[in-house]
């Protein structure tokens, strides 16, 4: 289904509506390696995604029309793929940025890329690449947001909606242009400029900065606090004056 | 320690028929290892450790050639290329651990065609070949963590 709702450049304006899929970013990676090219911008959206991807494999329980899920395709072979990390702030940024002008300031970034409201999540996001050699091909980008839904299940705890924390209904539709406007925003920047604006911004919006928590490091729990993330995007944590990188899986924060 | 003495120490090292020898006095630390061949004086990490900072000199006495390589004497000699890691991160050989791995040895590949995932900061990369051939060795175990520019795979274009 074609639909010119979106206002942006590219962002949208080719749009395929599922009413279910597997997986958003399986089906755009599936329709890439047909013949015939994808436009940069292409956006699938789907009502239910029945087996969505959290993190470990973690599958996003969605109530069908809901809530919000859809992948996003890029080309951003303006960088090199050890750069990654700064098309994940430019994403996190943009959707937390914008959902901000919805619901608030207390939308946090939980590194890497989970949307955190207080100490509940809102959201994630899964990036996945397609490199050749040092060209990074394309970047399908899946954003996860729970909008509407206000019954989870038990088992899923520290999860909220938008409807759940303000008790109003949204239409998803809006909030999809919403975010999409944002990223598009946000990803033109970063390909005409290498300002370090997406650092010290996704810094700022990190979840537990400069707060002391404890973490969990092989099974055991340390006090810490976040000071920000490297370059490659490790995780910056100082442990009473001394500073230890993480990569993802390596700590767990304790909520 | 000056370059002289450096150099009559390793070729005592060389001589005396032991392994390794590391002498470090108040801000000046060396360790000269010798292997049959080839023999060189290595103070740096070699690629696949943990990053941990080492406060050594390093003065090299013969190139240091990649540990992956040296111990793969044979096939340098014939015209194998390397696949190499476009990042840091952790190599997977299949797209979950559930799937089958994505290239094995023996396997022909062409150009284009996904040969492993390298996941980095929750963000999965999937990397193609640039080139056609057949997988001749894997070099790095699956779920271990690679380098930038690391081998990944030795591939006979014939």
């Amino acid at each position: 289904m074609q639909n010119n709702t979106f206002s942006g450049l590219f962002i949208g304006q080719n749009f395929v509506h599922l009413p279910s899929v597997d997986s958003t970013n399986n089906y755009l990676k599936e329709e890439l390696s047909k013949s015939t090219p994808l436009p940069e911008g292409t956006v699938i959206m789907a009502d239910n995604q029945f087996a969505g991807r959290g993190q470990v494999n973690n599958t996003w329980v969605s109530e069908s029309g809901k809530n919000l899920t859809f992948s996003i395709l890029l080309n951003p072979s303006f960088l090199a793929p050890h750069q990654q990390f700064k098309l994940n702030k430019t994403v996190s940024v943009a959707i937390n940025d914008s959902l901000r002008s919805i619901i608030g300031e207390r939308v946090k970034i939980k590194w890497p890329n989970d949307i955190f409201i207080e100490n509940y999540k809102l959201g994630g996001v899964l990036i996945e690449n397609i490199i050749q050699g040092s060209n990074w091909k394309h970047a399908i980008v899946g954003i996860g947001l729970n909008i509407n839904q206000i019954d989870f299940p038990d088992c899923l705890k520290n999860v909220t909606s938008l409807n759940k924390i303000s008790g109003k209904e949204y239409d998803v539709n809006i909030i999809l242009r919403t975010v999409c406007h944002a990223i598009e925003r946000a990803y033109l920047f970063l390909r005409t400029s290498a300002s370090e604006k997406v650092d010290i911004r996704y810094q700022e919006l990190l979840y537990r900065l400069s707060e002391n928590h404890f973490f969990r490091i092989n099974g055991e729990e340390q006090l810490g606090k976040i000071i920000g993330v490297d370059e490659s995007g490790l995780l910056i944590v100082d442990f009473l004056g001394i500073h230890r990188t993480f990569g993802f899986k390596e700590i767990e924060y304790v909520i | 320690m000056d370059i002289k003495q450096i150099q009559e120490l390793i070729k005592f090292v060389a001589k005396s028929g032991v392994n390794e020898v590391s002498i470090e006095e108040q801000d000046f630390k060396i360790t000269i290892k010798t292997n049959q061949a080839p023999t060189y004086v290595n103070a740096s990490i070699p690629a696949p450790l943990p990053a941990a900072p080492v406060q050594s000199q390093v003065v090299a006495a013969a190139p240091i050639i990649p540990s992956i390589v040296s111990s793969d004497k044979d096939e340098i000699a014939s015209n194998y290329i390397t696949i190499k890691s476009p990042m840091i991160g952790t190599f997977y050989r299949a797209a979950s651990p559930d799937k089958p791995s994505l290239a094995d040895i023996g396997d022909e590949i062409s150009a284009g065609q996904p040969v492993c995932i390298i996941e980095a900061m929750k963000l999965f990369n999937e990397i193609e070949s640039e080139i056609s051939g057949r997988i001749v060795k894997v070099l790095v175990e699956n779920s271990s963590p690679v380098e930038y520019d690391q081998p990944l795979f030795l591939v006979d274009p014939s």
